[in-house]
């Protein structure tokens, strides 16, 4: 399931984004504004971490400097179990896991089509462009765009997985009914290896909430937090490294 | 975005403070304008493909004994005003807080629908559901629980098949009852939230929405028409159906419209009766001492084949009168009242007459081309093949700085030029629209221009005509890839809806048809007379000659071509297939005084003018009078540019 041997591009994501040293959260660059008045002002090379508020020296040239000198690509954790649309086999059913392009407009001119996390879409054809089908709208693209367009193929019920998702309609990850089982998240995570892997990767919990599984869903506007907002997921985001693969929080 | 399109509406936005307003709203494609149609009584253009209405329309409806002023509006995917046609929407339903909007959805993607329902839900307006297209959803095999989303929404919920007029008397009647949706999602309030996460929140709620009252069991078989929409998209079998629509409409515009109908009207109706009739009668009733010309007219009713040959059915020639004459006394020097009778009869029945010049160039020659041609596109149009065209063109027009949703203005520039700079609004950026209306003005003939060019075509050899059409995609997408890195801006992503394939109802085909016709008789005949009249002015005054002379070494020198033919291209400033008109007589005809490489520069020339005057007028509107200017400025000295290389280079060439 969880095998090594992915290596993954990683010249394309970190470019603005930042890695909390204390609580491995990924943020944007641009919501970490110094909030406590500070005479310094912007000419403070100290950046914040909005999830734990600790503050430590962002990217300067010299550190970069540095670390593309001795950057090593990371060893490859996983398998990716979600790939961009253009790698699924025409005539193939997918499910959606994220939408991961820069630019908020694409993604919100895709969403007004249906094209949304959770939602199941077929592939018809590759070439001269992408057509995919969304309920009743077939919907054409382009090569770029579908390379954006994260998605995993339906797999056979797994033991262990604690919600299937109604065949016509999934649902989203936050509109998960509220009585749903809930297994420990120690408990959980420690049963599945493939989770245990998610763990190592990155991902834990943050906040209250419980972690219910590590499903398919994506990270929110930044890629790391959940839409459930009660719950907090700290790891990578869909677009580069490993996707966040919907873990369910249960609000609590 | 700007809004280019504030001061149209407001013009006459005011609602009538008595009647109601009705706003059609809803996603692109879901038959707002049929619907719109059944309840007004007046026709608007309804195709299958998103993005036919760019306009408001308005109209009005007595329902239950009350007025209704109805207003149809182009399709929105959300009331976010990203496209042009979009913005009118969003000012439109802004601009009347009182309306009751009704919203038309399609049945089949109820999930869309709803999302724009929630959008407009957060407005707080009286609003009336209509499921349009039931007769689809039920082929697809899928079912609405329709009483159940009425309670869910809080508003009516309307079932209907526009096409049909089905449902259309319980949506009069359920009007009444309209009011503001009770359904809202929690997303909408917060204000951190962007755009995509407020939908993903509402698709989400549409969702829970749709599995209380929505199922599908999609049937295992596609259909024939689900089957060659996917062929029409195939990489192989995408182009063997391009290439066959291309023969299809070939030969049914260009050798059927363009020859047999052709044919048949300007030598048979105008040339043996009505024009003969005219002249007689203008004789009798403005006498003066001359004797017209005979000229013979021959006729083959041929049934075209190939360009080459086909089989002919009849043919006959006859002698019948010419519009030249001769004076009976060519030295003598007549009264005023003769040499008013004699300007008279010219201007009707002379060489640049009315009838014998302006109504048979417009009615003979231009009119079985364009009906042809509308007749044959509307088919195209009401099948759901252009979009699909698109996907076939994307990576072409990628090149040109625009993306495959711009062929849809193209095509639609072969039918008028004038309505495809409007439909350009169905692009999402400023820079798309200038250049996909540069082109169009530049490269993109109409289908009046188009039949013309094409009977040109016969002057010259096959090799010719071959270059003809090459240079003219080469300009195309040249000029297109060099405006793509001049101008600033981005060109957008290509994502496409693709409405489902359908057999075109011929009614509808044919109500299009006779809707386009009426507007070419009303606007492009007019222009014909006009120019016609200009042009007879210019000649009695002898400036023509003038002109002519000035523009000598421009035509002369540089094109290559005879003096008279300066006529062709003044008038070609008015409407380019009328100074081709020119060039054709010039070209064809047992008094041809052009050779075959003279037909190809004056071609060249003229296919590279601005369409016509409309047009320039129509791209002011649209995209400012500088832009305008420019485009102008550049596409005039542009055409001459080629058509004199066309004649130094195209010389060696050997064309």
């Amino acid at each position: 399931m969880w095998e090594a041997g992915w290596d993954f591009n990683m010249n394309t994501t970190v470019a603005d984004t930042l890695h909390c040293p204390l609580c491995a959260f990924d943020f944007q660059k641009q919501d970490t504004a110094c909030a406590h008045g500070c005479p310094l002002g912007r000419f403070c090379n100290l950046v914040r971490c909005p999830n734990c508020l600790f503050e430590f020296p962002g990217h300067t040239r010299t550190a970069g400097l540095l670390q593309r000198l001795f950057h090593r690509p990371r060893p490859a954790r996983a398998r990716r179990d979600s790939i961009p649309l253009s790698e699924l086999p025409e005539g193939e059913a997918s499910e959606l896991v994220c939408l991961a392009g820069s630019h908020a407009a694409r993604r919100n001119a895709l969403a007004v089509f249906g094209l949304v996390p959770g939602s199941r879409l077929t592939l018809q054809q590759k070439r001269p462009a992408f057509v995919v089908r969304v309920g009743e709208t077939e919907l054409a693209l382009e090569a770029s765009i579908a390379g954006d367009i994260y998605v995993k193929r339906p797999r056979p019920r797994r033991q262990g997985r604690l919600f299937r998702f109604p065949a016509e309609f999934p649902q989203h990850a936050s509109q998960m009914p509220a009585d749903a089982p809930v297994t420990p998240q120690r408990q959980h995570v420690q049963d599945d290896p493939a989770r245990g892997a998610l763990r190592q990767s990155g991902f834990r919990l943050r906040g209250h909430g419980q972690l219910v599984s590590l499903g398919h869903a994506t990270g929110g506007r930044s890629g790391n937090s959940l839409p459930g907002k009660s719950g907090r997921v700290a790891g990578e985001n869909c677009r580069g490294r490993l996707p966040a693969e919907g873990a369910i929080v249960r609000r609590g | 975005m700007r809004c280019h399109d504030t001061g149209l509406l407001t013009a006459d936005a005011p609602a009538k403070a008595a009647g109601r307003t009705l706003i059609f709203v809803g996603n692109p494609n879901v038959g707002k304008s049929v619907l719109f149609g059944r309840l007004t009584g007046k026709y608007v253009t309804v195709s299958n493909y998103p993005g036919t209405t760019v306009e408001v329309t308005r109209g009005e409806a007595v329902i239950d004994g009350r007025d209704y002023d109805v207003l149809d509006t182009p399709g929105v995917n959300e009331l976010a005003a990203r496209t042009g046609d979009a913005q009118v929407t969003c000012h439109v339903v802004r601009d009347h807080p009182d309306a009751v909007l009704v919203q038309v959805a399609d049945a089949k993607n109820l999930r869309r629908a709803l999302l724009l329902t929630m959008q407009l839900a957060e407005l707080r307006r009286p609003l009336v559901l209509v499921l349009n297209m039931m007769d689809e959803l039920d082929k697809c095999g899928g079912a609405i629980d329709v009483g159940k989303l009425g309670r869910i929404l809080g508003v009516p919920v309307v079932p209907t098949v526009a096409t049909a007029g089905k449902g259309v008397d319980v949506l009069q009647r359920s009007l009444d009852d309209a009011r503001v949706p009770s359904i809202h999602t929690e997303a909408a309030a917060d204000v951190h939230a962007d755009d995509y996460d407020r939908n993903v929140a509402r698709l989400g709620r549409a969702n829970e929405i749709l599995a209380q009252t929505y199922r599908i069991t999609r049937p295992s078989r596609p259909t024939f028409a689900q089957r060659l929409g996917w062929w029409s998209t195939h990489p192989v079998k995408g182009l063997a159906i391009l290439a066959l629509v291309l023969y299809f409409t070939l030969w049914f515009v260009g050798l059927f419209g363009a020859g047999t109908c052709v044919d048949f009207l300007e030598h048979v109706v105008f040339g043996r009766y009505i024009n003969p009739l005219a002249i007689r009668a203008v004789n009798v009733a403005l006498p003066f001492p001359h004797r017209q010309d005979t000229q013979v007219s021959d006729f083959d009713l041929k049934l075209p084949l190939t360009p080459a040959g086909g089989i002919t059915l009849y043919h006959d020639s006859k002698t019948v009168l010419a519009p030249t004459y001769s004076l009976d006394t060519p030295g003598a020097t007549p009264g005023l009242w003769p040499r008013v009778k004699r300007l008279a009869h010219d201007f009707l029945v002379g060489p640049y007459g009315v009838i014998t010049t302006a109504l048979s160039y417009s009615l003979a020659i231009v009119l079985p081309i364009v009906t042809t041609f509308f007749l044959l596109f509307s088919l195209l149009e009401d099948s759901g093949y252009l979009p699909r065209l698109a996907i076939m063109v994307n990576r072409v027009f990628r090149w040109m700085g625009l993306n495959g949703k711009a062929v849809l203005p193209m095509i639609l520039g072969l039918g008028c030029d004038t309505m495809a700079t409007m439909t350009t609004r169905i692009l999402e950026t400023r820079k798309e629209r200038v250049i996909t209306t540069l082109l169009l003005a530049l490269s993109v003939p109409c289908s009046a221009q188009l039949g013309v060019l094409l009977a040109m075509t016969a002057a010259v050899s096959v090799r010719a005509a071959l270059f003809w059409f090459a240079l003219n995609a080469g300009i195309m997408i040249l000029i297109g890839w060099l405006a793509a890195r001049v101008l600033p801006g981005q060109t957008s992503d290509f994502i496409l809806e693709l409405p489902p394939m359908r057999r075109p109802q011929l009614s509808n085909v044919v109500v299009k048809t006779v809707a386009r016709l009426e507007w070419y008789l009303k606007e492009v005949v007019p222009l014909f007379v006009l120019g016609t009249a200009i042009l007879f002015v210019l000649d009695k005054l002898n400036v023509l000659d003038r002109l002519a002379r000035l523009g000598e070494p421009l035509v002369t020198g540089w094109l290559g071509l005879p003096r008279e033919t300066a006529t062709a291209f003044l008038v070609g400033f008015l409407r380019r297939d009328y100074g081709a008109v020119y060039l054709l007589d010039a070209a064809t005809g047992p008094h041809a005084v052009l050779t075959p490489h003279q037909v190809l520069v004056a071609m060249v020339t003229i296919t590279l003018f601005m369409p016509c005057i409309a047009t320039l007028f129509i791209i002011s509107r649209e995209l400012g009078r500088k832009t305008a200017a420019t485009i102008t400025l550049f596409i005039f000295p542009f055409a001459f540019l080629v058509g004199g290389l066309v004649n130094h280079v195209g010389g060696w060439l050997g064309f």
